[in-house]
């Protein structure tokens, strides 16, 4: 075996500018391919954090039923015991319990339908950031009767902090829920949507205003690495029992799922393309090769060499060839996807704004995912193993005495 | 002659040509055919949003759009579409009450937004009520009738026929609220239009709010889409007060989304045509040095280097013009094909409208698209060649001819 590996590995080097040739062709290919299919799963990785972060977590736990309807009255109660439970699952990082429904919200004069948010304020805030958030006022103070509100419901409403906050809308099972509160802050998100109309209570302020205390629709569970959900969401199923829902957050939002899927389909398409070319250009280097070398053949052959040990040699160098290429081409993209995914592009203009209104900071981060390289090393060995089907069959075929001739 | 010396050459190593030409085509069909499968799903779902939602061109008072006010109105609609039905850029106009509120069922409220249509000139100008998936567009002539969005019958729990109460806020400040029964159920390319969007009768909606004759939105569609710009000028000459946006302006993600997916297919074609750009460079280079000997014979007999040069460069233009010409060709042909089929993506349906995207689309490609890859190849191939003609001018004869 060593001997093969030494005469492909000379073999290559015999005609050092055709193999550097080659070699530069894979090396661009996999620069190339790395850097989209890294950028693409990296701006995956960063929505789907952005959105388990902003809305759902992970997973959540409604009562049955809650997450089709969003009524309400599905609500259940969470206590103490209910809490510390759900903690003590091994890798949840943090139980956030939520109140979520409609109201319409006033002032003086005007009225718009507002999300009313009963959180808890410390842990919504080390979820997803919401007291950075604040641009005006403070924060909110768990046991306080105050209300944040969003900068745009604040301006079209044309209430700041001081001024007072009307609530209005139904309650538990179809009472009147009606309350006025103190601005104490206002927050300024990046989505349109949530900056028009979210107005936040400390959760038992709303548990009051809505007539249900103790009650939740939502429980939110945050983890510490995305890839233990299905093992968590099993284990909290097992806990929770009957009467519950537990959903992670690709049930909760299809439609984010769904969305990546198409686009990561047009990518992957896209990739296939780009591999085509580039497997074109192998095989045409491999073709070369053969064609230059069949009188180098017919003596190997002529002096005894066996066909079968010829066509290892040629696939040997092949995919040497082809793994320089892709180790240099890794090597060469790695900097550039580890300062990325540190420093990730922050995109300007036109783009940044559509982000922007689709809720999410306007940032391109790199992904690191070692899978991705090994993903590319596989497909471009791929194409090296199909190119010496081209040689091999020459081999095959191969009349030493003519070949010597020619 | 030179042209002839080249196609013979191109010939001569018909394997090798035959790899190259195969790496253009099948890079440029690929890219052909992905180029307009997404610029189909674009360019439909942006007019997709525009019949059914947004139009080409609004009117609204000056300050509505930022401060979605019920006083921020506009009187004497009847005026104004009198007016606009005389003008020559618009096919069709309406106007529209637009107030925020809540709806509400026994199960739960949701925010939304409720127009008051007249709904026999709505139809002129939006497509809603061909997209209804449920009952009829208020044909059975009774008061108190509702078309809601689908997403949001389903939050609300209401199916055809249900009661819904409508609350917003009246003239004079106060909370008013009406029960209306659902008739109609409605799925447009958007989810978040669909989860929000209640139309009434717009008398029905002034009685309720005690205004009379005061809309918040005219909306209109052109004649000729394609001079929008002018046509929003004009019209906004007609009403000097007001504020008169074309469709890019109100909904200027569309017209991003359009010129995004616009650069993003131009960086896909770049990278391929890069790609390709190193195949011919490879293949040439390797011919190039193949037939050193050759070209020292050829200037040993008083060929100009020049004319070495241009041989070389005119060898690659035939191979990468045979391969565009053969995968241009392919791709259209693809394109016309899935023109005919059309794509359906309904197994996607639900991420698609999420972002307002249509499910179902006949890819299509612009013939100017065409003519920037013919541009695009054949710079490729002339900077591809430099490098392997430079090459073959730069050997000396006498060294070419005994060396190798």
């Amino acid at each position: 075996m060593k001997l093969y590996l030494q005469l492909a590995w000379r073999n290559l080097w015999r005609n050092k500018r055709r193999t550097l040739i080659s070699v530069s062709s894979v090396f661009f290919a996999v620069v190339l391919a790395l850097l989209m299919r890294s950028m693409q799963l990296g701006s995956y990785e960063y929505m789907i954090q952005n959105v388990v972060k902003l809305s759902t977590g992970y997973m959540q736990i409604h009562a049955d039923g809650y997450w089709d309807k969003r009524s309400i009255d599905l609500s259940f109660t969470f206590t103490d015991s209910m809490r510390g439970a759900l903690a003590g699952v091994e890798y949840v990082s943090d139980v956030i319990p939520r109140l979520q429904t409609f109201a319409l919200a006033a002032s003086h004069e005007v009225t718009r339908a507002a999300m009313v948010n009963g959180i808890d304020p410390l842990l919504e805030d080390r979820m997803n950031g919401l007291e950075a958030k604040v641009i005006r006022g403070s924060y909110l103070d768990p046991h306080g009767r105050g209300a944040l509100i969003s900068e745009g419901l604040g301006s079209h409403l044309g209430l700041d902090v001081g001024d007072t906050l009307v609530l209005y809308g139904q309650g538990y099972h179809g009472i009147i829920a009606a309350g006025k509160y103190p601005v104490e802050g206002i927050v300024k998100f990046p989505t349109p949507e949530m900056n028009a109309a979210s107005v936040y209570l400390a959760l038992p302020t709303a548990q009051e205003l809505y007539g249900m205390p103790g009650e939740v629709n939502s429980a939110s569970l945050m983890i510490d690495h995305p890839r233990h959900q299905a093992e968590v969401l099993e284990r909290v199923k097992a806990l929770v029992g009957d009467g519950y829902e537990v959903m992670g957050w690709d049930e909760m939002m299809p439609d984010v799922v769904q969305a990546i899927e198409v686009d990561n389909a047009g990518g992957i398409l896209m990739l296939v393309i780009l591999y085509v070319v580039i497997g074109f250009g192998v095989f045409g280097t491999v073709m070369m090769m053969t064609i230059e070398r069949r009188k180098e053949f017919g003596v190997l052959m002529a002096v005894g060499m066996h066909r079968s040990r010829l066509i290892l040699t040629t696939l040997t160098e092949t995919v040497f060839l082809s793994l320089i290429g892709v180790i240099a081409g890794a090597a060469a993209s790695l900097p550039i996807m580890v300062y990325y995914a540190k420093n990730p592009i922050r995109l300007t203009g036109e783009l940044a704004e559509v982000m922007i209104r689709f809720g999410m900071d306007p940032i391109l981060p790199l992904s690191m995912n070692p899978g991705i390289i090994g993903a590319q090393m596989l497909v471009v060995l791929l194409l090296a193993i199909i190119s010496v089907s081209y040689p091999a069959r020459v081999i095959m075929n191969l009349e030493p005495v003519k070949a010597m001739r020619a | 002659m030179l042209f002839q010396v080249a196609y013979r050459n191109v010939l001569r190593n018909w394997k090798r040509s035959l790899i190259i030409i195969l790496a253009i085509a099948s890079g440029l069909w690929g890219g052909i055919v992905a180029s307009a499968v997404f610029f189909a799903m674009t360019d439909e779902s942006v007019r997709a949003a525009l019949d059914s939602r947004i139009s080409h061109v609004q009117i609204h008072h000056p300050d509505f759009l930022e401060s979605r006010s019920m006083r921020d109105g506009m009187s004497d609609p009847e005026g104004m579409l009198e007016t606009l039905r005389l003008s020559v850029r618009v096919r069709a106009a309406t106007a529209r009450v637009v107030l925020e509120g809540m709806a509400s069922t026994a199960e739960t409220a949701v925010g939304v937004t409720i127009f008051g249509i007249n709904p026999d000139q709505e139809k002129d100008v939006t497509t809603i009520a061909s997209k209804l998936v449920e009952g009829s567009y208020f044909e059975d002539g009774k008061e108190h009738r509702a078309v809601i969005g689908g997403e949001l019958a389903r939050k609300l729990g209401a199916r055809l026929r249900s009661k819904v109460v409508l609350s917003t806020q009246d003239v004079d400040g106060n909370i008013v609220a009406t029960s209306v029964r659902v008739v109609g159920i409605f799925r447009t390319e958007s989810t978040p239009f669909d989860e929000t969007a209640v139309f009434v009768r717009r008398q029905e909606l002034e009685k309720l709010v005690g205004t009379v004759d005061f809309v918040h939105e005219v909306a209109i569609v052109l004649n000729s889409p394609d001079q929008l710009e002018a046509a929003t000028v004009d019209l906004q000459e007609l009403f000097p007060g007001l504020a008169v946006q074309s469709w890019k302006a109100l909904a200027p993600e569309l017209g991003y989304m359009n010129d995004f997916i616009g650069i993003y297919l131009e960086v896909f074609l770049a990278i391929i045509i890069f790609a390709m750009l190193f195949g011919i460079t490879n293949t040439m280079l390797m011919s190039v040095l193949d037939r050193i000997r050759e070209f020292g014979v050829l200037s040993a007999i008083g060929m100009k280097g020049g004319r070495v040069f241009a041989m070389i460069m005119l060898e690659s233009m035939v191979l990468s013009l045979t391969g565009a010409v053969l995968g241009i060709a392919a791709g259209a042909g693809t394109v016309a094909l899935l023109g005919e089929t059309g794509i359906d993506l309904a197994a996607f349906a639900e991420g698609l409208r999420g972002y307002g995207y249509v499910e179902q689309f006949y890819p299509a490609m612009p013939f100017v698209f065409y003519q920037h890859i013919i541009i695009w190849v054949l710079l490729a191939a002339f900077s591809a060649s430099l490098y392997p003609a430079w090459k073959a001018i730069r050997l000396d004869p006498a060294q070419a001819v005994r060396t190798y």
